[in-house]
C-alpha cells in the first residue's frame, strides 16, 4: 500500500507552539511602535525576571495538563514554599521541598487509588495547602537565608541569575518532554490511559511522576519567588494556579492532554506578561486592561483549534 | 498447541460472565470464536490477552501454565492482540506507537529516533504496508491502524494474534486486505483466534470455530464441516428459521396509513405508499436513500414538502411530533439511546413518558403501577424491579421498554426504525414475535432496516426506496436480497 | 545638627535665587506632621523645568483605594510642571509590583510614588531606586528599604484609638463592649485594635466582652454583629474597625428592637448617612484617602528642593456628632469617602447617585 500523508506527529507538536510565538511577536513588534520604552533591554529582562516564577510553575503544570490532568494546587504550594522558607530555621528550603513533593504525592494518590478527577483533588489540596500556608505565616513577613538574597540580586553574562536557570529549566524540562521515553509515555498516557497501559506504559507511575513535578515546580516558583521578594506571603501565590492554566492553553497545550510542549507555554507566560506590562506602559487602565486580556485569551485559545487534525 | 485454555470460569461481582470454557489454538490456524452478545467472547479474548486473570482455570502457552495480570506479561509471552477500540495513540507517530514501552535510546539516555525510524520502516514493509514512520496515527484510516497494530505484534515476534471484531469499521476492500495479511500470518505459523458474529467471513478465513452461549462452550467445529444453520443453531439455541414468526394469508381492506406523492424536503420523491391494518411493511434501500427522511415525516410531519399523508383516510396535523403522536403513531427511533430513552432514569419512567399528555407542565408524570407491570410481564422485559436504571438493561430489553412506552398509551400504528439493533439474537426473535402480534391485533407496524434477512423474514411486503423515492414494491413471501439489492440500484417497475 | 539646618537653609535660599522659586512649592496637607525628630530630606533640587512622575500602585481592589488614585490624579493635572504622569497598578500582585518598580526605574522617571502592597518584598527595588538616584515616596502603607527619600503614613493605632476614647467617654468609663474586627491577621486591623486595647489598658472597668470579624463589609458584619448580640444583648457598647460594619450592627439592633447603644464608625458617607438618619451616639475616625494627592505634592517639593521631613504621619482628628453636616454629602453615594480634595464634577461621575 502507498500513502502520502503531509502530517508527522513532529510536525503537529512543533505547530501546537506557533500560534502563541506569532502573538507574541506580533504584541512585541506593535508594543515597539507604540512605546519605544516597551523593547529596551531593560524592560524585556525585567519583565523575564518577574515571570521567571510563574514559567517555572507553568512548566510543571503543562507537564500534568499533558496527562489529561490539571493541577489547581500549584498556586497553594507557591505560597506554602515561600511561607515555609521565609522562616529563620534550619533546612527551611529542603523542608518547603519535601512539603511540595508530599502535596504532589498526596493529589497523585486521590486520583490513582480513589479516583477522584483532578480538578476536585487538586482544588481540595489547594484549599487545605492554603490554610496551612496560612497557619504558618498569617501575615506576609519574614525573612529568608542570605544566599537566597544573593541570589536573587545575581547576574551573569549581564542577565540576572534566576532568568537563566529559569531558561535552564525550560530547555531541560522541554528536551526530555520531546526526547525522553518519559515524555512519550506522558503524551500517550494523556491521549488515552486505557490504550497507553495497554501498549505497555506504566500509566499510573506516569501520573505520579507528573503530579510530583508539578509541585516540585511548583516549589521551585516559590523558592524563586520568596528569594526575589526576600519575604514570605502566604497569599502570595493565589493566582499561579489559574494563571499556568491559562499560559499552558495559550501555549498551545491541549487541555484534554496528549499534545504540547513547554516551550509554547513558556511563551504564554511572556505573552500574558508582556501584554499587561505594554498596557501599563501606554497608560491603560486596569480595568480596560482585565477586559482586553479576557478577550484576548479567547481569541487565542480559539486560535489552536483548527490546525489539529485526526484529534 | 500453541494456546491451551482450560475450564476458565470468571465472575465479575455477583455476575459470571464465563463458566467453564475451554479452547485449543493450533499453529498456522485461524480460529473463530462465535458467540452472541453478551455470550463472553469479550470477556474470554481480554482474559487471553493478559487484560484481567480469570477467577479460575488454566491457560497454557507453548506447553507452559501462565498466570498474568497485565497486558504487558501477555504481550511478552507472545500474544498480540489487535482490541476493538484501538489501543494505538492517536497523537503519537506510527514510529511511537510502534515502539511504545520499549523505546531505543542513546547513550544519553534519550529516544533514539533515527534508529527507531528505521526499524519502523523495516516492520512496515513486512506486512505490506509503506508509510512515513513519522506519520500521526491519528490521521491514518482505520484500516491502515489495525495493520500498523498487527505490525507491532509481528515486530514483538507474537505467536498469538487476537483480533476482537476488526471488520466492524471496515468496508469491503480494506477488509480484504486485512483477510490477506491474517492469511500470511496463519502460513507464517502464526496463530490467530478471530472473534467476529459476521458469519459469512468466518467460512471466508477460518479453519475453525468455538462457539460459546451465555458464558459457557456451546461447540466447536471445524469451518469445512459446518454450515451457518448449524453454529447459529448452536449460538442460539433454536433453528435459523424459527427466528421469525409465521406470516399470515396477504391483508385485505382499506389501509390504516397512506402516503400519496409525498415529496420529503431534500429529497427528490415521490413516495407512495400504504400500510394495511394487518401489515408489517418494510422499507428498504442501500443506506441513506431517505428511509428514515420519510418515516419522519410521517412522524414529525415538517419535512412534508408536497403530497398528503392520511390516517385513517384523514389528513392529520403535520407540524411537529405531536401531531402524530395525537392521530395515534408511535415511533422507536434508529438510535434508541439518543432519541428514544431517558438513560438515567428507571424502567417505570422510560414507560409512562408514553402517557404525559401535552407539555405535562405543572403535571408530575402518572405511573399506573399496575399497568407498566402488566407490559413489563407481556413483553417479557427481564430486570429486577421496574425502579431499576434503564441504561443497566441490555439492549433488547431496552428497546421492549420503548414498545412498552407506546403499547401503554394504546398506539395505532407502529413505525419501528432498525427493530432489533444492537439486539441478541434471542431478544430479535421475541421482539419479531411482539411486532407480529400487534399486527395481528390492528396495529400494523412499518420497519426500517438495514439487514434485509430482517425485512424478508417479517415483513409482509418490502417497499424499496431509491434516492427518496418509492421504486419498487415486493411481497414478503417473494422476497430475496437478489430482488431487492437489483430494485435498490437500479430502481426497477411498480 | 545646627549647622546642618543652616546649610540646608542656605542650599533653599540658593534654589530661592537662581530658578524655579521653591516658594511655588505646594504646601503638604496640615495633618501631616513630621514625625518627632525625623530629618529633613536634603536632595538638591532637580535642575529640570518639567518631570517625569511615576506611580506604582499595588492595587485598586476597593474604594478607598481607587478615590486615592483619582485624587493623585487630580492633583497631578494641577501642576503644568508634571509633564507625564506613569501609573502600574500591580493587581495585588506583589511580584509584579517589583517589576512595576523595576520598569519605572528603567524608564528614568524623576520620582518615584509607591503604595506598597508588603512591608518588605519592595525593598530590593526600592534601593535600586536609590541607587539610581531617583527619589521615593512611600505612602500609605508602609516598605522598609534602608534608603528612601520622603514617607507619608497614617498611624493605624490612632484610628482604634480615636474610637475608644469616644466609647470611653460616653460609657462613663463602665461597661461591657463587643470589639468588630476587619480582616483576621490583616496588619491595619491589627494596628487598630492596638489603638483600642491601649486606650481601655486606662479604663480597668471597661471590658472587651468578644469579638468576630467581618471582614470591613457590610453582610459579612451583618451576620458577625447579629451573632455577638444574641450571645450578648446586654452590651454597652460597641467599638467597629469599619463604616459598613456599624452601619450592619445599627440596623441590627433596629430590627431586633434594642437600644441604640454607644458604637464607633468611620468617616464614609454610607456611615455618615446612617449616623445622621438614625441619630446615632457615634464618632468617625479617620482613615484618610488623599495619601495620592500628597504624594504628588511631596514629591513636587523634593524635586524643587523645598523642605520636608523625611518621615510624616497623618493624624486628622476624629469626626464628631455636631460636624456631619460638614463632611455629608447627600448628593454622594455611600462608598464616598469624605473629604476627598477632588472637584465636585469628578467626585459626581465617580459616586453620584
Amino acid at each position: 500500500m502507498k500513502l502520502a500523508r503531509a502530517t508527522t506527529a513532529a510536525r503537529l507538536r512543533r505547530l501546537s507552539a506557533l500560534p502563541v510565538m506569532v502573538l507574541l511577536a506580533i504584541l512585541a513588534i506593535g508594543l515597539g511602535i507604540a512605546s519605544p520604552h516597551a523593547l529596551s533591554a531593560q524592560n524585556l529582562i525585567n519583565i523575564l525576571n518577574q515571570q521567571a516564577s510563574l514559567i517555572l510553575v507553568t512548566v510543571g503544570q503543562t507537564i500534568v495538563v499533558l496527562t489529561a490532568g490539571l493541577d489547581l494546587s500549584v498556586g497553594s504550594v507557591v505560597s506554602l514554599t515561600t511561607a515555609i522558607a521565609s522562616h529563620d530555621i534550619p533546612f527551611a528550603v529542603p523542608l518547603a521541598v519535601l512539603a511540595a513533593l508530599a502535596v504532589g504525592l498526596v493529589n497523585a494518590t486521590g486520583i490513582l487509588k480513589f479516583g477522584i478527577h483532578p480538578i476536585l483533588m487538586t482544588l481540595s489540596t489547594m484549599t487545605a495547602v492554603q490554610g496551612l500556608a496560612l497557619l504558618i505565616r498569617p501575615i506576609p513577613g519574614g525573612t529568608v537565608p542570605d544566599w537566597m538574597r544573593s541570589y536573587a540580586g545575581a547576574e551573569l553574562f549581564g542577565l540576572p541569575l534566576p532568568v537563566i536557570l529559569t531558561a535552564l529549566a525550560v530547555l531541560i524540562a522541554g528536551m526530555a518532554i520531546s526526547h525522553s521515553r518519559f515524555g512519550l509515555h506522558l503524551m500517550a498516557t494523556g491521549a488515552s490511559p486505557q490504550s497507553a497501559l495497554l501498549g505497555g506504559v506504566n500509566t499510573g507511575r506516569i501520573i505520579l511522576v507528573a503530579y510530583l513535578l508539578s509541585s516540585l515546580f511548583a516549589c521551585l516558583g516559590g523558592l524563586n519567588l520568596a528569594a526575589r521578594l526576600a519575604s514570605g506571603d502566604p497569599l502570595v501565590g493565589a493566582p499561579f494556579g489559574i494563571d499556568s492554566i491559562a499560559a499552558t492553553a495559550l501555549g498551545g497545550t491541549q487541555l484534554s492532554g496528549g499534545l504540547g510542549g513547554v516551550a509554547g507555554p513558556a511563551a504564554g507566560v511572556l505573552f500574558l506578561a508582556l501584554l499587561g506590562n505594554g498596557l501599563n506602559l501606554l497608560n491603560i487602565s486596569t480595568y480596560y486592561q482585565m477586559i482586553i486580556k479576557g478577550a484576548l485569551l479567547i481569541l487565542a485559545v480559539s486560535a489552536h483549534r483548527r490546525n489539529q487534525p485526526g484529534l | 498447541m500453541l494456546l491451551e485454555v482450560t475450564d476458565i470460569t470468571m465472575s465479575f461481582g455477583p455476575v459470571q460472565a464465563l463458566r467453564g470454557v475451554s479452547l485449543a489454538l493450533r499453529p498456522g490456524s485461524v480460529h473463530a470464536v462465535l458467540g452472541e452478545n453478551g455470550a463472553g467472547k469479550s470477556t474470554l479474548m481480554k482474559i487471553i490477552s493478559g487484560v484481567f486473570p480469570p477467577s479460575s482455570g488454566e491457560i497454557r502457552v507453548g506447553g507452559a501454565p501462565v498466570s498474568w495480570h497485565q497486558a504487558e506479561q501477555a504481550r511478552a509471552a507472545g500474544v498480540s492482540t489487535i482490541f476493538q477500540e484501538f489501543i494505538l495513540l492517536p497523537n503519537l507517530s506510527v514510529a511511537e506507537n510502534l515502539f511504545l514501552g520499549r523505546e531505543p535510546r542513546n547513550r544519553l539516555g534519550l529516544i533514539d529516533r533515527p534508529r527507531m525510524r528505521e526499524e519502523s520502516r523495516r516492520i512496515l514493509a513486512r506486512v505490506g504496508l509503506d508509510l512515513n514512520p513519522d506519520v500521526l496515527t491519528g490521521s491514518l484510516r482505520v484500516a491502515e491502524q489495525q495493520m500498523v497494530e498487527i505490525a507491532k505484534g509481528v515486530m514483538r515476534d507474537a505467536r498469538i494474534f487476537v483480533f476482537d471484531e476488526p471488520t466492524a469499521a471496515l468496508g469491503d476492500r480494506e477488509a480484504a486486505q486485512l483477510f490477506a495479511l491474517i492469511r500470511q500470518l496463519r502460513t507464517e505459523g502464526k496463530g490467530v483466534l478471530y472473534i467476529s458474529h459476521r458469519l459469512p467471513e468466518l467460512f471466508d478465513l477460518c479453519d475453525e470455530v468455538t462457539v460459546l452461549k451465555d458464558g459457557q462452550y456451546a461447540g466447536h467445529f471445524l469451518m469445512k464441516d459446518t454450515g451457518p444453520e448449524e453454529l447459529v443453531t448452536t449460538m442460539v439455541g433454536r433453528r435459523l428459521d424459527q427466528l421469525y414468526p409465521p406470516r399470515p394469508a396477504p391483508a385485505t381492506g382499506a389501509p390504516l396509513l397512506e402516503l400519496r406523492a409525498v415529496k420529503v424536503e431534500g429529497l427528490a420523491g415521490p413516495v407512495n405508499l400504504s400500510v394495511g391494518r394487518n401489515e408489517i411493511v418494510g422499507l428498504a434501500g442501500l443506506e441513506g436513500q431517505g428511509q428514515i427522511e420519510i418515516t419522519r415525516a410521517i412522524y414529525e410531519g415538517h419535512t412534508l414538502e408536497a403530497g398528503e399523508i392520511l390516517f385513517d383516510g384523514k389528513a392529520f396535523d403535520h407540524s411537529g411530533p405531536t401531531g402524530g403522536i395525537a392521530a395515534g403513531i408511535g415511533l422507536i427511533p434508529e438510535d434508541r439511546k439518543a432519541d428514544g430513552l431517558f438513560l438515567p432514569l428507571s424502567v417505570a419512567r422510560n414507560i409512562s413518558a408514553g402517557l404525559l399528555p401535552g407539555l405535562g407542565l405543572g403535571r408530575s408524570a402518572p405511573q399506573p403501577k399496575a399497568e407498566i407491570e402488566a407490559q413489563v410481564r407481556r413483553l417479557r422485559i427481564r430486570l429486577r424491579d421496574t425502579g431499576q436504571t434503564i441504561g443497566e438493561l441490555s439492549g433488547g430489553n431496552q428497546q421492549k421498554a420503548l414498545l412498552a412506552r407506546w403499547l401503554v398509551r394504546g398506539v395505532r400504528l407502529l413505525i419501528c426504525e432498525e427493530p432489533t439493533r444492537g439486539v441478541d439474537i434471542g431478544a430479535k426473535s421475541e421482539i419479531y414475535a411482539i411486532l407480529r402480534e400487534l399486527a395481528d391485533r390492528g396495529v400494523p407496524v412499518l420497519v426500517t432496516s438495514r439487514e434485509l434477512p430482517e425485512l424478508i423474514g417479517l415483513c409482509d411486503r418490502i417497499v424499496v426506496v431509491r434516492d427518496g423515492a418509492t421504486v419498487a414494491e415486493i411481497p414478503g413471501a417473494e422476497a430475496t436480497e437478489e430482488r431487492i439489492m437489483a430494485a435498490a440500484i437500479r430502481g426497477g417497475q411498480r | 545638627m545646627m549647622l546642618k539646618k543652616i546649610l540646608l537653609t542656605g542650599t533653599m535660599l540658593a534654589g530661592f535665587a537662581i530658578g524655579p522659586a521653591f516658594a511655588d512649592a505646594p504646601e503638604l496637607n496640615p495633618a501631616l506632621s513630621p514625625v518627632a525628630g525625623a530629618p529633613m530630606v536634603d536632595l538638591p533640587a532637580s535642575t529640570k523645568q518639567s518631570f517625569v512622575l511615576g506611580f506604582s500602585n499595588i492595587s485598586v481592589v476597593n474604594t478607598w483605594r481607587v478615590q486615592m488614585v483619582e485624587e493623585l490624579k487630580n492633583e497631578a493635572a494641577l501642576h503644568p510642571e508634571i509633564s507625564q504622569l506613569i501609573i502600574s497598578d500591580a493587581g495585588g500582585d506583589v511580584n509584579r509590583q517589583v517589576a512595576d518598580i523595576e520598569s519605572l526605574i528603567a524608564r528614568g522617571v524623576d520620582a518615584i510614588l509607591v503604595s506598597p502592597g508588603s512591608e518588605v518584598a519592595l525593598n530590593g527595588a526600592l534601593e535600586k531606586a536609590h541607587a539610581a538616584g531617583i527619589p521615593t515616596i512611600i505612602f500609605s502603607s508602609n516598605a522598609t528599604p534602608e534608603h528612601y527619600t520622603v514617607k507619608l503614613l497614617a498611624d493605624d493605632a490612632q484610628f482604634g484609638r480615636d474610637g475608644a476614647k469616644f466609647l470611653a467617654e460616653a460609657l462613663g468609663g463602665k461597661g461591657n463592649v463587643i470589639a468588630l474586627r476587619g480582616i483576621s491577621g490583616n496588619s491595619i486591623d491589627n494596628d487598630r485594635f492596638r489603638g483600642v486595647t491601649e486606650v481601655f489598658a486606662d479604663y480597668p472597668d471597661i471590658r472587651i466582652i468578644d469579638q468576630g470579624f467581618g471582614d470591613w463589609a457590610y453582610d459579612k458584619g451583618k451576620q458577625v454583629c447579629e451573632s455577638l448580640l444574641i450571645a450578648h444583648p446586654d452590651v454597652q457598647g460597641i467599638w467597629s474597625s469599619g463604616g459598613a460594619m456599624t452601619q450592619a450592627c445599627a440596623e441590627v439592633l433596629e430590627e431586633n428592637g434594642l437600644p441604640m447603644i454607644p458604637m464607633t464608625g468611620e468617616a464614609n458617607n454610607g456611615f455618615l448617612r446612617t449616623w445622621k438618619e438614625k441619630g446615632l451616639q457615634s464618632v468617625a475616625p479617620v482613615s484618610p484617602t488623599w495619601f495620592g494627592q500628597q504624594g504628588v505634592i511631596a514629591a513636587l517639593r523634593v524635586l524643587e528642593g523645598a523642605p520636608i521631613a523625611r518621615d510624616n504621619l497623618v493624624n486628622p482628628p476624629p469626626i464628631l456628632g455636631d460636624q456631619i453636616d460638614g463632611f455629608y454629602r447627600a448628593d454622594l453615594g455611600d462608598a464616598y469617602w469624605v473629604g476627598s480634595p477632588l472637584p465636585d464634577e469628578k467626585l459626581k461621575e465617580l459616586y453620584g447617585k
